[in-house]
């Protein structure tokens, strides 16, 4: 339990330490794409709007570890109020472990379908008919349907 | 809302109701949810009554939530007034609180009583306090994998019992730790074959071992039999209910059990209660096969006026029928005019297969009683949306299986009065 207990202190830290260098708050939203499912993170990022706006936030940090999919973000943060960082894949691990075990932010949203095992959102995409747009809009964003005409 | 949570909440709204807060004002609630429906209830234990339900999903507008009009939350009136106080508990307040103030009300008028549990302190300390909780029930039964239902509803539990032998089998587990949070709860267990059920001492204890697996999930061998749960923040699976398909039993016989499509739901068989039946109907004096039990009580989804049971009570008895009330006390008095009864759940389907008649609108006392040999009639509100489906969808015993002969009605909240005849005319089978 202590091992587990020092885990989670480290994740704490991690996100203290981002909480200050991406000045979040609630009038933002986070956005942590983690490279699990391609299809996952490219309509997390098309429907970024749609959640900044049920969050009623006006701007977004994402995260990224994997520089293919940070560098998509950042193209895609052009468009409007966001900003796309590259971290370390040790830290975002940490950050949603942490996470998991206390809701540190209500503005977050991580791309995860597996992780921890008792995310059913893979099992949801492999045996039902959800398709990944679904899962984003309904699964992660909470939003009340997957609008695909008015993306964003 | 667990009990504790309940007592802090209603003890708030008395001190707001000794400061004439919630007298002088118009009360809106914030958001259709089971929360909304108690904090309603305890409104009404201080003489208080809601003006209104506010929501953003266009499905649940216009309908009725404890029998208070939803309506949208742009809903221009309510904002001009200055005299109207907002009542918000939910796990999204902080947005809700933004919503609203961007509608120009201000923050004075707004009232949060939802109150999140903080500190990483206190988590650990839950987390280790679910550790004992463990040992404690290790030392009982020795080191099993424990089963765990956080909630109270016996819809859930009942569902659970039916799928229950063929979980066990096709997982290959033989002795188990069965854990509830309420003695209803563990009464429906009962109506299965599920081994040490144990009801643990209060209902935060489930929240407290759900904080040690999601600590440590390698020391304990924890499951969770429900499809999603709040407090297991990675698994976003409810927000797929009643999504292509995916409706009550479905989410619970894949995602819960990981059963195939072809196993269906196995009725209890139901033990002898003749001595305890006996004596509750020589007690309130039911006629067999002559009593109709009202069920008009739900938690989850949408009620009745009273004012419709009062008269469907009075045109039974006129029939000839002797009309009693599943009560479980003050909070769910008897409709007007019928017998409170009370029995406990475990022989509630007995009961109704003795007095041949229920009617109730969908609660988890439905899905108790669908095995009984009886006249059952279940009433859904058509409005009444349950995630991404309608209620009855989602809901309806016949669909789920769990019986083949209930007779299901979908009502039009606003005239629920003209479905008293339809449904006198599906409990006699005759043309009134």
């Amino acid at each position: 339990m202590f091992r587990q207990i020092c885990h989670i202190v480290h994740g704490r830290l991690v996100w203290l330490k981002w909480k200050r260098r991406f000045r979040l708050d609630h009038r933002k939203v986070l956005l942590v794409l983690t490279g699990e499912n391609e299809q996952i993170d490219k309509y997390a990022l098309l429907h970024l709007k749609d959640y900044m706006r049920r969050k009623v936030a006006d701007r977004a940090v994402i995260l990224a570890s994997d520089r293919k999919i940070w560098k998509q973000a950042a193209a895609f943060a052009s468009c409007f109020p966001v900003k796309a960082y590259l971290v370390k894949e040790q830290e975002l691990l940490l950050l949603y472990d942490y996470y998991c075990f206390e809701e540190y932010f209500d503005n977050v949203v991580f791309t995860f379908v597996s992780r921890p095992k008792d995310n059913l959102l893979e099992r949801v995409l492999r045996e039902t008919d959800v398709d990944e747009e679904e899962a984003v809009c309904l699964g992660l964003y909470c939003l009340r349907s997957a609008d695909r005409e008015g993306r964003g | 809302m667990y009990n504790s949570e309940q007592k802090r909440v209603a003890k708030l709204l008395k001190k707001m109701y000794r400061k004439g807060i919630l007298t002088e004002k118009s009360i809106w609630i914030f958001g259709v949810s089971d929360n909304t429906r108690q904090i309603i209830q305890m409104l009404r234990d201080l003489g208080v009554e809601p003006a209104g339900i506010l929501d953003n999903d266009p499905a649940k507008q216009d309908s009725f939530c404890a029998r208070i009009r939803v309506y949208p939350v742009d809903f221009q009136k309510v904002h001009l007034e200055k005299s109207h106080i907002f009542l918000v508990y939910s796990f999204f307040w902080k947005e809700m609180v933004r919503q609203l103030q961007s509608l120009m009300v201000s923050r004075e008028n707004i009232c949060c009583l939802y109150q999140k549990k903080k500190g990483l302190p206190r988590q650990f300390w839950m987390a280790w306090r679910g550790r004992r909780i463990c040992h404690r029930l290790f030392r009982i039964y020795g080191e099993l994998p424990v089963f765990l239902c956080p909630y109270t509803g016996t819809g859930d539990i009942y569902l659970i019992g039916t799928f229950w032998k063929q979980y066990l089998r096709a997982a290959g587990i033989e002795n188990y730790i069965f854990l509830v949070i309420s003695s209803a709860c563990k009464k429906t267990a009962g109506i299965f074959d599920i081994r040490n059920v144990e009801l643990l001492r209060t209902q935060e204890e489930g929240e407290y071992l759900i904080k040690y697996y999601m600590l440590c999930p390698d020391e304990i061998c924890l499951k969770l039999l429900n499809d999603s749960w709040g407090q297991i923040r990675g698994n976003p699976l409810q927000w797929f209910r009643g999504y292509r398909g995916l409706y009550f039993m479905e989410l619970f016989r894949t995602f819960v059990f990981n059963l195939p499509d072809d196993a269906l739901p196995e009725r209890p068989v139901l033990k002898d209660a003749g001595d305890e039946l006996d004596h509750i109907f020589e007690k309130y004096q039911l006629p067999e096969g002559k009593t109709v039990l009202l069920s008009p009580y739900a938690n989850t989804l949408a009620d009745l006026p009273d004012d419709f049971w009062v008269l469907l009570a009075k045109k039974l008895m006129e029939r000839g029928y002797r009309v009693c009330t599943n009560s479980s006390g003050e909070k769910e008095p008897a409709v007007k005019g019928t017998v409170p009864v009370f029995f406990p759940l475990n022989i509630a389907p007995q009961f109704v297969e003795r007095a041949g008649y229920f009617i109730g609108v969908r609660s988890g006392f439905c899905d108790v009683i669908s095995a009984a040999e009886a006249r059952k009639i279940i009433l859904y509100d058509r409005e009444n949306r349950f995630f991404n489906s309608s209620a009855y969808a989602y809901f309806s015993l016949n669909h789920m299986g769990l019986c083949h002969d209930a007779v299901e009605i979908e009502f039009e909240n606003r005239t629920p009065y003209i479905y008293i005849e339809m449904i006198l005319h599906a409990l006699t089978g005759t043309e009134d």
